[in-house]
């Protein structure tokens, strides 16, 4: 068997060219990686939110929460005052110009901190309301928006396809079969071998571009805290309230790993019955989007 | 050493491939002759356990071949038609291979490889990828790994087809030396090909055996069907199509036309030596309503 292992591997690498599909899809990745940028919609300035996110400590208790709301009855009331100059201005023609575009551009000031800051009470409060004292990441949008792009692993998907198409249609595609089956080996043990290694390789992928779309999650959004609740992740916003970050991740890597290989079997149970390769990656389209759609 | 085939029948759903074959093989050459069409394929398929025969038996020494499966598979040898390679191997790499899909061991597998890549005159491309060799070359290698496990059976399914006439004699003395021990079924439509080495003859036609004799035997029983007439210029098309001619030949300078007939088809009409060739016109012959 580890003779048959050994010769599966190699005619992946040399007939299948499985290294150039590994540097291939590993440089997609690290591109996807470094050049995309977060798509967020937000009717607030996220810069600002950023900084009073980080100017009030991430964890919001009772104290902090007083501190905001004190501070949105400052901003009201100074809008108060500003909106009277302005409006005496534009309405009656009190007052002078320069007093009035002073007024004007505070009132825009305040306007953009009031929003950012009720933004950040709402996302404490609710927050609380699922977990007490989860903190507020100045980073989710992007992450969340990260991990919703990139957890899906859509590099690590193509590579599982292309592999597992590669090494279980190889002997069909090749012509092969007919002197594979009727070796002493026969058809049974190479397709075990080949069954062993789609399983590992599967694996090892899955594993590889999680792990890389991981390290480019930490050093591109700060993302470090690990320990901290799920749900202050807007992400898992719906999941388990007790599971931190590290386990919600662990629990969707476990879940990807089934989901390729679940993948990756299909297309081999599809290459004992058929040829036909583009049904083998319908297949493989069809269980990953029905799986995605699960979690 | 003895194949059986049992009755052996093969279907494809209403079409029959092949039909009640009955055959018992012993050590030897045999040549399996017939048309494209005839089930010459199909019949070792199922010799080389690569499909099921719908109804019979295949029996190595009384034992079911596919209830043997991996001992079965142990003495056999096969070369498909148009075989098919890992073409970025080398023809060193391939070999071992299929070394190991037949169950040598790595260090077994190496020196067995030398001694076949020798033994086929590729021992100088041994390193070449199997894809740039020529068609020649890619057969060459295709018997090498027919003989991998020193088969006592040996299936070559149109082993010379698209060789060059150097090629094939050298190949059909491979063959040659191959066949004192073991089975060989030799598999073609390439008359001359089995002529000098195949000792019995297997002909099939629309998948049923009609013959199944020693090859001076069933060449001698053309004797009197076989008849050489001067090719003059003055032979009119609708006589050509009359004398039902097989071949034309050259000796003497002189061109003659070969004709299977049962009766002297002409006064000047000679009998020449038969040879396997017309006993293949005399039963395959399609002018003819597809022979006897």
């Amino acid at each position: 068997m580890k003779g048959l292992l050994r010769w599966e591997f190699r005619k992946l690498i040399i007939n299948q060219k499985l290294i150039w599909l590994i540097f291939a899809t590993l440089l997609v990745q690290v591109l996807i990686g470094l050049l995309s940028k977060p798509r967020l919609y937000v009717t607030y300035n996220l810069e600002i939110y950023k900084e009073l996110t980080a100017e009030y400590g991430g964890v919001y208790r009772e104290e902090v929460k007083e501190e905001i709301r004190l501070k949105l009855e400052e901003y009201a009331i100074k809008k108060e005052e500003y909106q009277g100059i302005v409006t005496g201005y534009e309405m009656y023609g009190m007052g002078i110009q320069e007093e009035y575009e002073s007024a004007c551009f505070y009132l825009t000031e305040i306007n953009i901190y009031e929003s950012a800051l009720r933004a950040l009470l709402a996302k404490t409060d609710y927050l609380d309301s699922v977990k007490e004292h989860s903190p507020v990441l100045t980073y989710d949008l992007e992450l969340s928006d990260y991990l919703e792009r990139f957890e899906i692993n859509l590099v690590s998907n193509v590579f599982c396809l292309l592999f597992s198409v590669l090494l279980f249609f190889e002997s069909s595609i090749s012509g092969m079969d007919q002197l594979l089956t009727p070796s002493v080996t026969g058809r049974k043990r190479i397709r075990l071998a080949k069954w062993v290694i789609a399983m590992v390789l599967c694996v090892l992928a899955t594993s590889l571009f999680y792990l890389l779309g991981f390290l480019f999650a930490v050093t591109r959004w700060n993302f470090c805290s690990l320990d901290i609740p799920a749900v202050s992740l807007e992400y898992f916003k719906q999941w388990p309230k007790n599971l931190s970050i590290l386990e919600a991740l662990g629990v969707l890597f476990l879940y990807r790993q089934l989901q390729s290989l679940a993948a990756v079997a299909l297309v081999g149970i599809w290459s004992r019955f058929s040829k036909n390769i583009i049904g083998a990656a319908v297949l493989f389209g069809v269980v990953t989007v029905i799986m995605y759609g699960i979690l | 050493m003895k194949l059986e085939l049992k009755n052996l029948s093969k279907f494809y759903g209403k079409v029959r491939a092949l039909e009640g074959v009955d055959l018992t093989l012993d050590k030897g050459i045999y040549a399996l002759l017939g048309p494209n069409g005839a089930g010459k394929t199909t019949l070792i398929s199922m010799i080389a356990t690569l499909i099921r025969p719908t109804a019979g038996k295949l029996l190595w020494d009384g034992r079911d071949i596919f209830e043997m499966g991996e001992e079965y598979r142990s003495f056999l040898g096969y070369m498909p038609q148009n075989i098919s390679y890992y073409k970025e191997f080398s023809a060193e790499m391939f070999l071992q291979y299929m070394c190991e899909m037949k169950g040598l061991k790595p260090r077994e597998g190496r020196g067995r490889t030398t001694e076949l890549l020798k033994l086929v005159a590729l021992e100088d491309v041994a390193k070449r990828k199997v894809g740039s060799f020529s068609g020649g070359m890619k057969q060459r290698l295709g018997i090498a790994q027919a003989l991998i496990n020193d088969p006592k059976l040996l299936i070559l399914d149109e082993p010379t087809a698209g060789l060059d006439p150097k090629e094939r004699i050298r190949f059909r003395n491979i063959i040659h030396s191959l066949g004192e021990d073991r089975i060989i079924i030799y598999c073609t439509h390439i008359v001359p090909d089995v002529e000098h080495i195949a000792g019995r003859v297997l002909l099939l036609r629309r998948g049923k055996l009609i013959k199944n004799n020693e090859m001076g035997e069933l060449i001698s029983q053309m004797q009197g069907l076989v008849w050489e007439l001067p090719l003059k210029e003055q032979v009119s098309e609708e006589r050509m199509e009359e004398l039902a001619i097989s071949n034309i030949t050259q000796h003497g300078g002189k061109l003659y036309m070969r004709i299977i007939s049962e009766e002297q088809p002409d006064e000047e009409a000679l009998a020449p030596e038969p040879c396997l060739e017309d006993v293949y016109m005399y039963f395959f012959n399609e002018s003819q309503g597809e022979g006897k």
